[in-house]
C-alpha cells in the first residue's frame, strides 16, 4: 500500500483529495502548512506527495525547493496542486523540479488515473 | 700537374707500403712464433707432469706392498700376492720382482726361471742397496725386445732393510699414453731424453736406445740445447739439422721447448719441437692477404690523391673566377642600381639610329610609359614636332663631350613637359650609345610664368584702380611708387614725388595720422579703413579712407598704402544727416501716441492670461480627477481579482464533493439524488468559469496579466481544444473538419491561445444545430489566422457592433438553452488583443452562419506586468 503525503491549508481539499485517495487504496499523511509538510516528509518518507502550491506559511515551490534540496532529494515524486493555474505556472512548478502538476477543481474522475501516470503506477 | 710531385708521391708512397708491410708481417710472424712456444710448453709441461704423476702412483703402490708382512717374508702368500697383483696390472708391467738385500732375485712373476740369479750389477739396483730410497732404471731393452724400466721400492722390516720390490713398466705404453699424444701442426711432436742422454723416446725409427749425441751428430745448435736439457734446464731454443741419421733432409730450422722431467733417483729432459716451415706456411695465406690489401690501399691512395689533388686545382680556378665575376657583377650592379633606381628619369639610346636602348623606372614611370614601350621608341618620338629636327641634327653632332640643354617632351598622354637633358657617351652592351639624364622643370617653369603673371596683375591693379596707391619706404617714408589715381587726386606730377618723402611732401593733413597709421601697421601687420585728411599740392584738404600693408620689397620693408577719396561722400553724408535730425522728429511724436496704445493693449493681455490659467488649473484638477478615477478602476479589477479567487476556493470544494459522490465513490445514488446533484455539480461548474472569466477580464483590465510565450505546435493546442468540445459535438451530432499546416510551431502564449479557441469553438457548437464546424489555419508571413466557421444561427447586422462587448448575449431564442457566462467573446477579444498581441475579426450571415478569425503573431514578445502598469500611469 503506498503512503500519500497530502500538504494542503484548505480543509475541504484536505478531506477531498484525502478520501478519494484513501477510496483508491492509498494511505495517507496529512500536513496543513509548508514547513509541516516538508518536515513529515523527511520524516516519514512518503512513497508521494501531492503539495498545494498556495499555502499560508510558505510557498509551495519554496517547500518544494526545500524537498529537493534536502536527503530526499529527488527520490519522492511530487505533484503540485494549485487551484487557478495560471500561464505559466505549469513550466515553473516543473523548473522548480516537480514531477506533476494537478489543476483545481479536482475532478474525481480523472484525478486519480492523473496521479497513477505521474507516479508511474500506469503508462 | 706537377709530374715531380707526382714521381716523388709515388716512391714514397711506395716505400711507406713496403715498410708497413714489413713491419706488419715481422710481427705477425713473432706473434706465430710465440703462439707455437707457448703452445708446445703447455704440451711438454702437461707430458712431464703426465709421467712423474705416473711414476709417483706406481711408487706409491709398490710402498703399500713392500708394507705387508707376507711381501716382506716372500712367503707363499707373498708370491701369491705378487701374482695377484701382476694379473691385475699385466697391461702396464712386464713383472713383479722381490729381491733381498744383496741384489739376490727371490721371486719374480711372471720369469720364475731367473730366481735366484743376483742382479745387483746393475747400476740402479746398487743405488737402492745402497740408498734404501726408490729408483727408476734407465729404459733398456728386455730380453724380449721391448723397451722397459724398472721401478725398485725399498722393503723393510722394523727399519731393517730387506730387499726391494720391483716392477718392470713397459716404457712404450707409458710413451703411448704421454708422448705419442703431442701432435702440433705436420711437424711438431716430442722427444725425451734421459738424465745420462739415452734417447728413450724418438718419433725417429731407430733413435730409441741410442746416445742422443749419436742421433744429432752435424748439429751444434741441438748439442747446445740438449747439453741444457742434461744440466736439468728448462728453456727455448731453435736449431737446425740437414741430415737424419743417414738421410739428407736438406736444412731444417726447429723451434723447441725443453724441461725436466723430475722422477725419483733421477730425471729426463723432454722436448717440444715444430718445423719453422710449418709455421711460416700458416703465415703464407696471412702475408698474401695483407700484400694485397697495402696494395689495394696504395693503388687507392693514389688514385685519390692524384684526384683529389686535380679537383683542388680546379676548385682554385673556379674560386678565382667567382672572385673576379662576382667583382664585374658588384660593379656592373651599382651602375645599373645607378641607373635603374635613380629618381631622375634616365635613358640610353643608341648613337646613329637613335633607339632607346634602356631607360630606368623613373623614366617608365614619369613618362606613363611601360617598359616594353618605352625600349620601342625612337628618340626623337620623345620631342614635339617643332624640335624633332633640332634633336636630330644635335643628336648627330654630339660625341665625346657632355651635353646640357632645355627642350620640351611629350609624355605618353600627350601632355608637353618642360625638361633639362644632359647626356654624355656610353658604351652599352657593346654598342656606342649615350646616356640623358632628365630634369622635368616643368613645375619650375609654371611657378615663373605665374609669378610674372602674377606680377602684371599687381602693376594693372597698381594703375587700373580708382584709389591711389603708394609704396613708401617704411623708415623715412621715402616714396618708392604711386599710381596715376594718386598724381591725379594730389596734383603732382611723377617727377615731383621721385625721390621725395611723405614727410616732404607734406602729404598728411595731421602728422599724428601718420604715426598712428604706421604703428597700426607695425603691430597688425596692416590697416583696414582708417579715416585722415591728405594734403594736395594746392593746400586744399582732401577726406580719405586708408588702408594699408606692410611688404617687403628688394629685402627692405616697405609700406603699401591704399587711399580712397571720401570727401564727396563725407559732404553727402552730413546733408543726409540734416534730413536725419528732422525726421527723427516725427517719429517721436508717432511714437508716444503709440505708446498709449500699446498700454491699453497689455492691460487687455494680462485680463486674458488670467483666464488661461485659471483654464490650466482646471485641467489639472481634471487630469489629477482622471488618474484618481484611474486608480479606482483599478483597484476595482484587482479587488474583483481577489474577490473571485475567493470565490473559487469553496466553489472547488463544491465540485470535488458533488463530482465524488456522483461518481460513486461514497455509495450508490438514487436516480433523484443523481440528477439533484448532477445539477448542483453542472451550477457550479457554470459558476466556476463565470468566475474564472471574471478573473482574466479584471486581470486584463487592471494590467495584471502576464504572457508567458513557449514553443508549441498549433496542431496540439487545436486538437486539445477539439478534446473540450467533443462530448458536445457528439451529443448534438455536428460534423468537424481541421485544415491546419502540420508541424507549425508558433511561440505564443499556449494556455491563452487554448483559451481563445475553446470559447471560439463552444460558441460555434452552442449556436449550432445541424451542420458543423470547421476550424482552418493559416501560416502568413509574421502570424497565423485560425478560423472557427459554424452553420449554425449567425448574427444580425444590427448585432455586430455590440458583440464583442460584456455581457451581451444576443437575444435570441437559443439563449436560455445556450447558457454562458456572456463574459466568452469579450474576454477572447482581451486575450486576442491584450495578450496574445493579434485581433479577431468576425463574419456572419444570420440563419447561416458565423466565422470567428483569430489572428495571433508566430512570435510573441514577452510584456511584463511592470511595463504595462509603467504604460498606464
Amino acid at each position: 500500500m503506498k503512503t500519500v503525503l497530502i500538504i494542503e491549508d484548505n480543509p475541504d481539499n484536505m478531506v477531498l483529495i484525502t478520501r478519494l485517495l484513501e477510496k483508491f487504496g492509498y494511505r495517507t499523511l496529512q500536513a496543513l502548512t509548508g514547513m509541516e509538510g516538508f518536515e513529515m516528509a523527511l520524516q516519514k518518507k512518503p512513497d508521494f506527495i501531492i503539495l498545494d502550491i498556495q499555502l499560508p506559511d510558505i510557498e509551495g515551490t519554496e517547500v518544494l525547493r526545500k524537498i529537493r534540496s534536502s536527503e530526499i532529494g529527488t527520490s519522492i515524486p511530487v505533484i503540485a496542486m494549485t487551484s487557478y493555474a495560471m500561464s505559466g505556472d505549469r513550466e515553473k512548478l516543473l523548473s522548480a523540479g516537480c514531477d506533476g502538476y494537478i489543476e483545481k477543481p479536482i475532478d474525481p474522475e480523472r484525478v486519480i488515473s492523473q496521479i497513477r501516470r505521474l507516479t508511474g503506477e500506469i503508462a | 700537374m706537377n709530374n715531380k710531385i707526382f714521381v716523388a708521391l709515388v716512391i714514397l708512397m711506395t716505400g711507406a707500403s713496403a715498410l708497413l708491410f714489413h713491419a706488419f708481417y715481422k710481427e705477425a710472424r713473432n706473434t706465430a712464433f710465440t703462439k707455437l712456444n707457448d703452445q708446445q710448453m703447455i704440451h711438454a709441461k702437461q707430458a712431464a707432469h703426465g709421467i712423474e704423476y705416473f711414476f709417483k702412483t706406481w711408487t706409491g703402490t709398490l710402498n703399500s706392498l713392500s708394507k705387508m708382512n707376507e711381501i716382506i717374508d716372500a712367503d707363499a702368500d707373498g708370491k701369491r700376492y705378487m701374482k695377484i697383483f701382476y694379473e691385475a696390472h699385466r697391461d702396464q708391467i712386464r713383472s713383479i720382482t722381490r729381491i733381498d738385500e744383496r741384489g739376490t732375485i727371490i721371486h719374480t712373476v711372471p720369469y720364475s726361471s731367473s730366481e735366484g740369479r743376483n742382479i745387483s750389477g746393475q747400476t740402479h739396483v746398487q743405488e737402492i742397496l745402497k740408498e734404501h730410497k726408490p729408483v727408476i732404471s734407465d729404459v733398456f731393452k728386455t730380453v724380449q725386445g721391448f723397451y722397459a724400466v724398472a721401478l725398485h721400492v725399498p722393503v723393510f722390516r722394523s727399519s731393517v732393510f730387506k730387499g726391494t720390490i720391483a716392477i718392470v713398466i713397459n716404457f712404450e705404453s707409458l710413451a703411448k699414453r704421454y708422448l705419442d699424444v703431442i701432435k702440433i701442426g705436420e711437424t711438431g711432436h716430442a722427444w725425451v731424453i734421459s738424465r745420462d742422454g739415452t734417447q728413450l723416446y724418438s718419433p725417429v725409427s731407430g733413435f730409441t736406445g741410442k746416445s742422443v749425441f749419436e742421433n744429432i751428430k752435424g748439429s751444434p745448435s741441438l748439442i747446445v740445447m740438449v747439453n741444457d736439457m742434461l744440466k736439468g734446464l728448462e728453456g727455448t731454443a731453435t736449431y737446425t739439422f740437414d741430415r737424419i741419421g743417414d738421410r739428407n733432409v736438406g736444412q731444417i730450422k726447429k723451434y723447441a721447448v725443453y724441461m725436466p722431467i723430475h722422477i725419483e733417483n733421477t730425471f729426463w729432459s723432454i722436448v717440444v719441437a715444430s718445423d719453422e716451415q710449418d709455421v711460416l706456411s700458416g703465415l703464407v695465406s696471412f702475408r698474401n692477404k695483407l700484400a694485397f690489401v697495402i696494395g689495394t690501399l696504395f693503388i687507392c691512395g693514389m688514385v685519390f690523391s692524384t684526384l683529389g689533388a686535380k679537383a683542388w686545382f680546379i676548385v682554385r680556378e673556379k674560386e678565382k673566377r667567382k672572385q673576379v665575376e662576382i667583382e664585374l657583377r658588384n660593379s656592373e650592379q651599382r651602375y645599373r642600381n645607378l641607373f635603374e633606381q635613380n629618381p631622375a628619369p634616365m635613358l640610353i639610346y643608341q648613337r646613329g639610329t637613335l633607339q632607346m636602348l634602356a631607360v630606368n623606372d623613373a623614366f617608365t614611370h614619369h613618362y606613363g610609359y611601360t617598359m616594353q614601350e618605352a625600349l620601342s621608341l625612337h628618340l626623337t618620338y620623345l620631342y614635339p614636332e617643332e624640335e624633332k629636327n633640332g634633336i636630330r641634327e644635335l643628336a648627330a653632332r654630339l660625341k665625346g663631350q657632355a651635353y646640357a640643354g632645355e627642350w620640351h617632351h611629350l609624355k605618353a598622354d600627350g601632355s608637353l613637359i618642360d625638361i633639362v637633358a644632359r647626356s654624355h657617351d656610353i658604351e652599352y652592351m657593346g654598342s656606342d650609345a649615350r646616356i640623358a639624364v632628365i630634369t622635368d622643370i616643368t613645375d619650375r617653369k609654371q611657378a615663373e610664368d605665374a609669378l610674372r603673371q602674377s606680377e602684371e596683375k599687381f602693376f594693372k591693379a597698381f594703375h587700373a584702380t580708382p584709389d591711389a596707391i603708394v609704396i613708401s619706404r617704411a623708415s623715412d617714408g621715402l616714396l618708392l611708387d604711386v599710381n596715376d589715381v594718386f598724381l591725379r587726386e594730389t596734383g603732382y606730377s611723377r617727377e615731383e614725388v621721385k625721390t621725395r618723402t611723405t614727410v616732404e611732401l607734406d602729404l598728411w593733413a595731421d602728422v599724428n595720422d601718420r604715426e598712428r597709421y604706421i604703428a597700426a601697421v607695425r603691430s597688425e601687420g596692416r590697416v583696414r579703413e582708417m579715416e585722415a585728411g591728405f594734403r594736395t599740392k594746392t593746400g586744399k584738404v582732401l577726406d580719405g579712407l586708408v588702408s594699408g600693408e606692410s611688404i617687403v620689397l628688394g629685402a627692405q620693408p616697405c609700406l603699401l598704402t591704399i587711399i580712397r577719396n571720401i570727401t564727396q561722400r563725407k559732404k553727402t553724408e552730413a546733408e543726409l544727416e540734416k534730413h536725419r535730425l528732422h525726421l527723427e522728429e516725427l517719429v517721436n511724436e508717432r511714437t508716444l501716441d503709440l505708446e498709449i496704445r500699446t498700454t491699453e493693449l497689455e492691460q487687455s493681455q494680462n485680463t486674458l492670461q488670467i483666464l488661461l490659467e485659471d483654464m490650466r488649473k482646471a485641467k489639472r484638477e481634471l487630469e489629477t480627477a482622471n488618474d484618481r478615477l484611474k486608480e479606482l478602476d483599478q483597484l476595482k479589477s484587482m479587488f474583483i481579482a481577489s474577490m473571485s479567487h475567493e470565490l473559487r476556493t469553496p466553489l472547488n470544494s463544491i465540485i470535488g464533493f458533488t463530482g465524488m459522490t456522483l461518481q460513486g465513490l461514497s455509495g450508490t445514488l438514487n436516480d433523484e439524488q443523481r440528477d439533484n446533484l448532477a445539477r448542483a455539480y453542472q451550477a457550479a461548474k457554470h459558476l466556476l468559469a463565470l468566475i474564472s472569466d471574471v478573473i482574466d477580464i479584471s486581470k486584463i483590465e487592471a494590467g495584471r496579466i502576464d504572457s508567458f510565450p513557449e514553443i508549441v505546435s498549433l496542431e496540439s493546442i487545436i486538437d486539445e481544444a477539439i478534446a473540450t468540445v467533443e462530448p458536445q459535438l457528439k451529443e448534438k451530432h455536428l460534423t468537424l473538419a481541421v485544415e491546419a499546416p502540420a508541424d507549425l510551431k508558433l511561440n505564443t502564449d499556449r494556455k491563452r491561445l487554448l483559451q481563445c479557441l475553446i470559447n471560439l469553438l463552444s460558441n460555434g457548437v452552442k449556436y449550432t444545430e445541424k451542420g458543423g464546424i470547421t476550424i482552418t489555419a493559416y501560416e502568413r508571413v509574421a502570424d497565423v489566422e485560425i478560423s472557427v466557421t459554424d452553420t449554425g444561427i449567425g448574427i444580425a447586422e444590427k448585432d455586430m457592433p455590440k458583440l464583442f462587448d460584456a455581457f451581451e448575449r444576443l437575444d435570441t431564442h437559443l439563449r436560455v438553452k445556450a447558457g454562458g457566462t456572456g463574459l466568452g467573446l469579450y474576454l477572447t477579444k482581451k486575450l486576442a488583443t491584450d495578450v496574445l498581441q493579434g485581433s479577431i475579426s468576425v463574419q456572419s450571415i444570420e440563419g447561416q452562419g458565423s466565422s470567428f478569425t483569430l489572428r495571433v503573431p508566430k512570435n510573441l514578445h514577452k510584456i511584463s506586468d511592470s511595463d504595462k502598469i509603467g504604460d498606464m500611469r
